[in-house]
């Protein structure tokens, strides 16, 4: 049994088998299922509740948002085949794969915009009623949690290219996709929730 | 040891002596709202309820107490003293024991808590005289839905100022205009928090005449201490008395509202209004 | 020997110690601890001014040394700050100097994000006590502090009723203040799950570590919940936005649900560590193990459980229902049954043991005697229609000061009295500590057992002032003389750690011969902790490396050379390479640095915020590619 102790979350043996790293990044999308399900609970608590318009039947555009929640379902998947390619020593697919979810996301993030200025354009905003706000900062969360994503990605292809990431650094992939895919599931929860159940 | 026994005498001597002083002083101690000195009949059950739970506690507590005195003397480590104790690692039936036994006694006061929860939090009768209560920041604004003109327009009382019938069932209904407040009258019940889209209601029921003194009891904001204001119970005849000086009201049986018994944020959705207001093609 | 092996073992280290600079960039985990422990004790010396003002203004009837709006300022900048300035990280003090040494480690999980987490706490404390000059002319009385309670309920806090910036202070304050609290939460989950000696299974780890491990849990899931009601009310606040507003349909119970859902966990983040404290001062001074420590644990882990089915408590007096108020009553209830078998099991602890009433022994025992009252007081408000009268009464004030005060605070300062000596090399003075230790318990005691009577008159809280004759005049005369009699015992405290740091008796290693592996190596601790890692055997390992227990149980010195035999199994894998410790970094103190600047971007200037994001963005990368360690 090794004596080493772990010092500095270097890959040496930790109690629980999972990288220190590893299981932070666990921990941390354990947490933010509590700040998404906040924000949502409000939504669903409100949704019945508006006093004026508009509301959420005059302004959805499921097919849209369909198109634009499949978009980044894919990206789900690209960002699984940039992990695989690290993992077999591919750096170069490896970062098509990492562009190609940026990418993704970045058609994602243009949808939202997209939608929401729709939405602003036919009165809804944060301060109309309780269905623009609830519905402007939960995905408007969701949107910068996407944001931020997009920047983790690329900053892993900047990394690649100037030689600071190699083969033996898949882990660092593994997180990202991990946050990643929180980050899509967390959209299928919102676009069934919000989208799809719609109110009374 | 012959420390014991003295010790656990003087121990239930002090108990008693404490229990006493507390009932008996505390109801000495003057003070217009004062919730040992009850003059309405929920605050007078809820008086009983706190001592129910209050006596146990005290038992314990005043055990946990010696025990916190008596051990370290007991045990004192003295001079000399290799201090070498047998290492006991635990009990497993005794350690079960003081697990299952507060589990028990839990259980009983849960029981007690309920039958409260559902005595106390009942809807007012349909019989009752209701007070509309309004809070606002910094006053209290009291009407008299069952107490109309001929005009169908309910009595309003001076502001800061209840009067209800002795020995009558009140039903009172609290609303908010702006911030979150609470109603409460110590000598007559405990408190209900006036929440804006969110009516709360309570019966209560005066014994004894006299005026009592009320106060917000949820920080409101710069004058909330400011925030008082007097319940004045009075016999039935005088209280009719102060109703025909205020004007022509005669007493109207009270429509029962709407669902009158459900949780009480079913009734105030607005979605109802805007519902109706959609349909109308806003 | 070992001398000599410790300068082999350091000729790699890179970390300078000594000079500002070493302090701005330190990742050491016991350096980190030591700056939380300062700073949270002088928050601790800011809201006691704080409280002394509420008592001068509240010691005798319609008094107006304070006006209105000063008091409402005061007593909610008293309240936010104990909470989450001083008993917050004081905790993660002791959770920083302590976890890695009680698990044989040699640092955190993330060192850096560990500094991250302390500046990030210093910059949110000193952010939100700015907002004092935010009011006008401080010297004529004109206070910008925020002034909607710690508790910050809607609609109040809306601008509609609190114009100007002290919510947005307190709002924008808090939200930095979770970030730090998360990110020690998360840090230390890590730390424990991943990185303890090898041989220490869950099972054989101080109580201590088991309490800091649920609430670092407690800690990843409840400050989420906050941060979301803080946004919300921050969008109602500075965008317009209708989460809160009464006229859009928004419901005020929203916040309270939000806030109490975060809040009842909350308080449990505030006990857990400082009954973790007490599981360890305990043992050492009755000469015992705990009685139990499997029920000890359990209770732990069940309260932490139990603490998120409860939080409607607050909120009794809302009007929820009957359903509801039974609900949470009856799961109320039942939260103490775990809580009193950990006072059971402390007492017995005692018994039979071989006592001695030194400074931290008596702390323990006065938190087992405080927070029993302040529990049972907790009991009497889960009889939830005795509770419509107790809410928003002294009685509650007195009952949460009991368990937080003569709880939290003094389970606190068993540990102060405990371990400084460990990290300072020296003891502190038993005298002076005995006289600290009455001064508070005498003062604690006239303070707050006159709030249950006052409560029970029908005081209630949060009031500015009160009228005569209403019969409350007697006892706050009594709860404000108390208060003083505390402050002089915390003066007390000021004086022996001064004194102490220059004229206090070395401890040396293991001055309370004591059972845990802190106690194994010298005192202060070396940088690297551990020359060798320990290899753990049992629950309090360090104890049975000096004793066996005779067949009748009784403990058995091993003599010193087999001690040693026992303890060195042989692997000396570290002492063969240079042991490699993190290296300082200044980026977690630059990241930091970014948060406040964008709070003060958004009250003041957008363009700030860009400037404050920015720095935090070239902080987080920096922190991400420099090397953490040679």
């Amino acid at each position: 049994m090794a004596a080493h102790a772990p010092t500095t979350g270097h890959t040496l043996e930790t109690n629980t088998g999972l990288d220190n790293r590893k299981l932070l990044m666990w921990l941390f999308l354990a947490s933010d299922c509590l700040f998404f399900g906040s924000f949502i609970a409000a939504y669903l608590l409100y949704r019945d509740r508006n006093v004026v318009g508009p509301y959420q039947d005059e302004l959805y555009d499921i097919p849209f948002t369909s198109i634009s929640s499949f978009v980044l379902l894919m990206s789900s998947l690209t960002m699984v085949l940039a992990l695989a390619a690290i993992q077999r020593g591919n750096m170069r697919a490896m970062r098509i794969w990492l562009v190609a979810t940026a990418l993704l996301g970045i058609s994602f993030l243009a949808g939202q915009a997209f939608e929401f200025t729709e939405f602003y354009d036919h009165g809804l905003s944060l301060e109309t009623n309780l269905f623009g706000t609830t519905f402007f900062v939960l995905t408007g969360f969701h949107g910068a949690h996407v944001a931020v994503g997009v920047l983790i990605l690329l900053s892993l292809v900047h990394a690649s290219a100037i030689g600071k990431l190699t083969e033996k650094d898949s882990l660092a992939v593994e997180i990202g996709g991990l946050y990643w895919h929180f980050v899509d599931i967390v959209w299928i929860v919102i676009f069934t929730l919000v989208y799809l159940i719609q109110p009374g | 040891m012959g420390r014991s026994p003295r010790l656990g005498r003087m121990a239930f001597a002090l108990l008693l002596l404490a229990s006493a002083l507390l009932l008996t002083g505390c109801e000495a101690l003057s003070s217009p709202q004062n919730t040992f000195a009850p003059a309405g009949e929920v605050a007078e059950d809820q008086k009983w309820y706190f001592l129910f739970v209050v006596y146990p506690a005290a038992v314990i507590g005043v055990g946990v107490l010696v025990a916190c005195l008596v051990l370290p003397l007991v045990y004192r480590r003295k001079k000399g003293d290799p201090g070498l104790p047998k290492q006991i690692h635990g009990n497993t039936p005794l350690e079960l024991t003081w697990t299952i036994l507060p589990a028990l006694l839990m259980v009983a006061v849960g029981i007690v808590t309920v039958a409260g929860i559902v005595d106390l939090g009942r809807a007012p009768s349909d019989d009752a005289l209701r007070v509309n209560v309004t809070a606002q920041r910094f006053s209290w604004i009291f009407e008299y839905p069952n107490l109309q003109d001929a005009e169908g327009n309910a009595l309003r009382g001076d502001i800061n100022e209840m009067r209800i019938p002795v020995g009558r069932e009140i039903g009172v209904y609290v609303n908010s205009i702006d911030v979150n407040h609470s109603f409460w009258v110590p000598k007559l019940a405990g408190k209900i928090d006036a929440i804006a889209n969110h009516e709360n209601r309570m019966w209560l029921r005066a014994t004894e005449a006299g005026t009592f003194s009320a106060q917000c009891a949820e920080f409101c904001g710069l004058q909330h201490s400011d925030m008082r204001f007097t319940v004045i119970a009075m016999p039935e005849d005088e209280f009719n008395a102060w109703v025909a000086e205020q004007g022509d009201y005669t007493e109207v049986t009270p429509t029962p509202e709407p669902g009158n018994d459900e949780p009480v944020d079913e009734q105030d959705a607005p979605s109802d209004a805007a519902e109706s207001a959609r349909a109308q093609g806003d | 020997m070992a001398v000599t092996t410790a300068g082999a073992l350091t000729h790699g280290q890179s970390e300078s110690y000594s000079g500002l600079w070493s302090w701005l960039t330190t990742v050491d985990h016991k350096r980190i601890g030591i700056m939380y422990g300062v700073t949270s004790f002088i928050f601790f010396l800011l809201g006691g001014i704080e409280a002394l003002l509420i008592r001068i203004q509240l010691a005798g009837p319609n008094q107006t040394f304070l006006d209105q709006d000063q008091y409402n300022r005061i007593f909610t900048m008293h309240g936010t700050t104990m909470v989450f300035l001083v008993v917050m990280p004081m905790s993660s003090a002791f959770f920083n100097l302590l976890v890695p040494l009680m698990i044989g480690a040699r640092d955190v999980a993330f060192p850096r994000l560990n500094a991250f987490s302390y500046w990030v706490f210093l910059a949110g404390g000193i952010f939100m006590n700015v907002s004092f000059f935010t009011g006008g002319n401080i010297f004529d009385g004109e206070i910008g502090a925020p002034d909607g309670g710690w508790f910050g309920y809607a609609p109040l806090t809306l601008n509609e009723y609190s114009a100007g910036d002290g919510i947005n202070y307190w709002l924008l304050g808090l939200q930095i203040l979770g970030i730090a609290s998360l990110a020690g939460g998360l840090n230390f989950a890590v730390t424990i799950l991943n990185m303890r000696a090898p041989g220490m299974s869950l099972l054989r780890m101080p109580v201590f570590v088991w309490m800091t491990l649920v609430t670092s849990f407690l800690l990843i899931f409840a400050m989420p919940v906050i941060a979301v009601a803080l946004f919300q009310l921050m969008f109602d606040r500075l965008f317009d936005a209708n989460f809160f507003n009464p006229a859009a349909g928004g419901s005020p119970l929203l916040w309270q649900h939000m806030f109490w859902l975060f809040g009842h966990p909350e308080v449990y983040i505030l006990i857990l560590p400082a009954m973790g404290i007490v599981s360890e001062v305990l043992p050492v001074f009755s000469r015992k193990p705990l009685f139990g420590y499997p029920f000890v644990v359990f209770s732990g882990v069940a309260i932490g459980f139990m603490s998120w089915g409860v939080w409607a408590h607050h909120m009794y007096t809302t009007g929820l229902g009957t359903v509801a108020n039974s609900a949470f009553g009856i799961a109320t209830i039942l939260i103490a049954v775990p809580t009193g078998v950990k006072i059971f099991n402390w007492l017995a602890t005692m018994w039979g043991g071989a006592i001695s009433l030194t400074t931290p022994m008596l702390f323990a025992i006065g938190f087992i005697s405080m927070f029993t009252i302040g529990g049972l007081t907790g009991v009497t408000h889960s009889m939830v229609p005795s509770d419509y009268q107790q809410q928003d009464t002294y009685y509650i004030v007195a009952h949460f000061h009991q368990v937080l005060f003569g709880g939290a605070i003094f389970g606190l300062f068993a540990g102060m009295y405990y371990w400084i000596p460990k990290f300072s090399g020296r003891l502190l003075n038993e005298t002076l500590g005995k006289v600290h230790f009455w001064l508070m318990f005498i003062g604690f005691n006239l303070t707050f057992q006159p709030m249950m009577i006052l409560g029970m008159l029908g005081m209630p809280r949060r009031i500015a002032s009160y009228p005569e004759d209403y019969g409350w005049d007697i006892w706050n005369g009594i709860a404000t003389g108390g208060a003083f009699l505390i402050a002089l015992g915390v003066l007390v405290f000021i004086i022996n750690f001064i004194m102490h740091l220059r004229t206090g008796a070395k401890a040396g290693d293991d001055p309370w011969d004591a059972r845990t592996l802190e106690w194994s190596i010298p005192s202060p601790p070396p940088h690297y902790n551990f020359a060798q890692v320990p290899q753990v055997h049992s629950v309090d390992d360090w104890w049975h490396t000096k004793y066996v227990e005779d067949p009748q149980g009784r403990p058995v010195p091993i003599p010193a050379g087999a001690a040693v035999a026992t303890h060195d199994d042989g692997h000396h894998g570290d002492d063969e390479h240079d042991i490699h410790m993190p290296n300082p970094s200044f980026y977690p103190l630059l990241a930091a640095l970014g948060l406040p600047l964008i709070a003060f971007g958004l009250l003041y200037s957008y363009p700030l915020v860009a400037v404050g994001a920015l720095i935090l963005v070239v902080g987080l990368y920096g922190w991400v590619y420099e090397p953490a360690s040679d």
